[in-house]
């Protein structure tokens, strides 16, 4: 899967054109980050190998313990841009890769706070101390969101398909609530309530599987 | 978790929340770790979806109001204004509303009608609690591994003589308990609002245990509501559920309750408790569940369906 080293390097690059927005893509490789990571990852190929099979695995479950702690969708590339580049600087101190996931977590944790420094004046984001209880007790939690992560495309095939399609119109890149309100002939606060009944109906299925399962 | 704390979260995620609303969801998450938990669920799913989303090509979605999605949708709905009636007189009930009321015939006035539970307490000894399937009525059914107790030397009942042991079933990691309920004299033909609660005590448990209550409502007559919980998902109405966590050594009786908005026309509930990592041995540690109690909030009793 991972050959040589620059093929390596374009995999890393895929990734994260593959999981970011055009926007935060062109923000990641800017020259400092690229001529950075080309440098460290063509003096160690083995090493990230090994950083990149870890991070495909576990990166999921650290952008989710990320959206816990940002305002926005947006918030989270921005802030995992952060978080990977310093996860891949202190790679070399971690000795037990089998705790990559949650040390990548507390990396986070760390970057989500610094980042949210930046917002602290929006008028909708929670209390520092707040989210910092999020955080610390997510940090402990990483199998569970695991788990949870696994159980969401099960619950999402269990909505009814018209359901299923208006959550995920909804979750689209560029979509608003209020164009697709306007295109299925409702009001964007009607729209809100059926997203939010319809996320809640996948939440419960979800703590029904982990409970269950 | 009831669902006004998930819109809570949901606006935040959403960004349309108030100041005044951030002020709850705070308070809400600065007091309960349940809420928390909830938080970082519903924040994983925000992500989840984003992610499916983003490959997810675009399907078409109706535009005619007639059309069945939106059909569905509005029943979907239909019920969510009558959770803000409802939260509005129970407000009034403590405020000077209820001068004006009084004074006023047309205003609904609020009743409190019990969910005529079979054996709530658990006193009913003579009566087994059988397996799931085939399911049963107005009574409790699961997972035939409980057992009637008149409690040891340590846990004693919460109400009357006697109460639930729930034991573990093999290769499973919980065990569970239903009662499935016709209520379709009881439910107002608008709608009302449902309490389910339960007494929960855990012996002997060295790390936290986890009890789930779960609330399902169905439009469709009792005796057709067969089948296993899977194919019985599409018929769900409305389902809330909400997990109790009782702390490692805890020797109290603790009150795990939820409350659901019950959809029009709801004429069935069904009431359920699972334990979830119970222990293999039972003389490990034991949970018990007594004095379950249910009742139906209702806004206009004058209006129950025939």
């Amino acid at each position: 899967m991972f050959g040589g080293a620059a093929s390596q390097i374009q995999v890393f690059f895929n990734y994260f054109c593959k999981i970011c927005p055009t926007s935060v893509v062109i923000q990641w490789t800017t020259p400092r980050n690229l001529e950075y990571l080309r440098n460290m990852t063509q003096a160690v190929p083995d090493q990230h190998e090994q950083f990149m099979r870890l991070l495909a695995k576990h990166e999921p479950v650290v952008r989710a313990y990320v959206r816990a702690g940002v305002y926005s969708a947006q918030d989270v590339a921005e802030v995992m841009q952060d978080v990977s580049v310093v996860a891949w600087r202190k790679f070399d101190q971690l000795e037990d890769h089998s705790g990559f996931g949650k040390w990548m977590t507390m990396i986070a944790r760390y970057e989500i706070m610094k980042f949210r420094q930046t917002k602290a004046r929006d008028r909708l984001v929670l209390d520092d101390e707040i989210i910092d209880k999020i955080l610390q007790e997510g940090g402990e939690e990483t199998s569970i969101r695991e788990a949870w992560i696994e159980a969401i495309e099960g619950c999402l095939a269990k909505l009814p398909p018209r359901h299923r399609t208006l959550l995920l119109e909804a979750y689209k890149p560029g979509a608003s609530v209020k164009n697709l309100a306007a295109r299925t002939k409702k009001s964007p606060n009607s729209l809100y309530q059926t997203l939010h009944r319809l996320r809640g109906r996948i939440a419960n299925c979800i703590e029904s599987e982990m409970a269950y399962e | 978790m009831i669902n006004d704390d998930d819109k809570l979260i949901g606006r935040y995620f959403d960004g349309t929340l108030s100041p005044k609303q951030k002020g709850a969801l705070q308070k809400l998450l600065a007091q309960s770790p349940e809420a928390r938990q909830r938080f970082r669920l519903l924040a994983t799913l925000e992500d989840g979806l984003a992610e499916r989303a983003q490959e997810f090509a675009s399907a078409d979605i109706p535009t005619s109001p007639s059309s069945s999605a939106l059909a569905e949708t509005g029943r979907l709905l239909s019920w969510r204004p009558l959770a803000a009636a409802a939260a509005g007189l129970v407000i009034g009930a403590l405020s000077a509303t209820v001068l004006w009321a009084q004074s006023t015939s047309k205003v609904p006035t609020l009743k409190r009608i019990n969910v005529p539970l079979f054996d709530s307490g658990f006193e009913e000894i003579n009566t087994p609690i059988p397996a799931v399937i085939p399911r049963v009525f107005d009574r409790w059914s699961g997972d035939a591994s409980h057992a009637v107790s008149s409690g040891d030397s340590v846990v004693k009942p919460k109400q009357g003589e006697f109460m639930l042991k729930m034991l573990p079933v093999e290769d499973r990691k919980y065990s569970r308990i239903e009662q499935i309920v016709d209520v379709r004299h009881l439910v107002p033909a608008k709608g009302g609002r449902v309490t389910f609660s339960a007494s929960i005590i855990c012996d002997g448990a060295e790390t936290q245990s986890k009890i789930i209550l779960v609330l399902r409502s169905f439009n469709v007559d009792i005796r057709k509501v067969s089948g296993s919980t899977e194919k019985l998902q599409e018929q769900v109405t409305c389902e809330t559920r909400k997990t109790v966590f009782i702390p490692a050594d805890s020797t109290n009786w603790h009150i795990g309750e939820l409350a659901m908005d019950l959809p029009e026309k709801t004429k069935t509930l069904v009431f359920e408790i699972a334990a979830v990592d119970l222990p293999k041995k039972s003389r490990e540690s034991s949970r018990y569940i007594d004095d379950i109690k249910a009742e139906i909030v209702a806004t206009l009793p004058n209006e129950i369906q025939q």
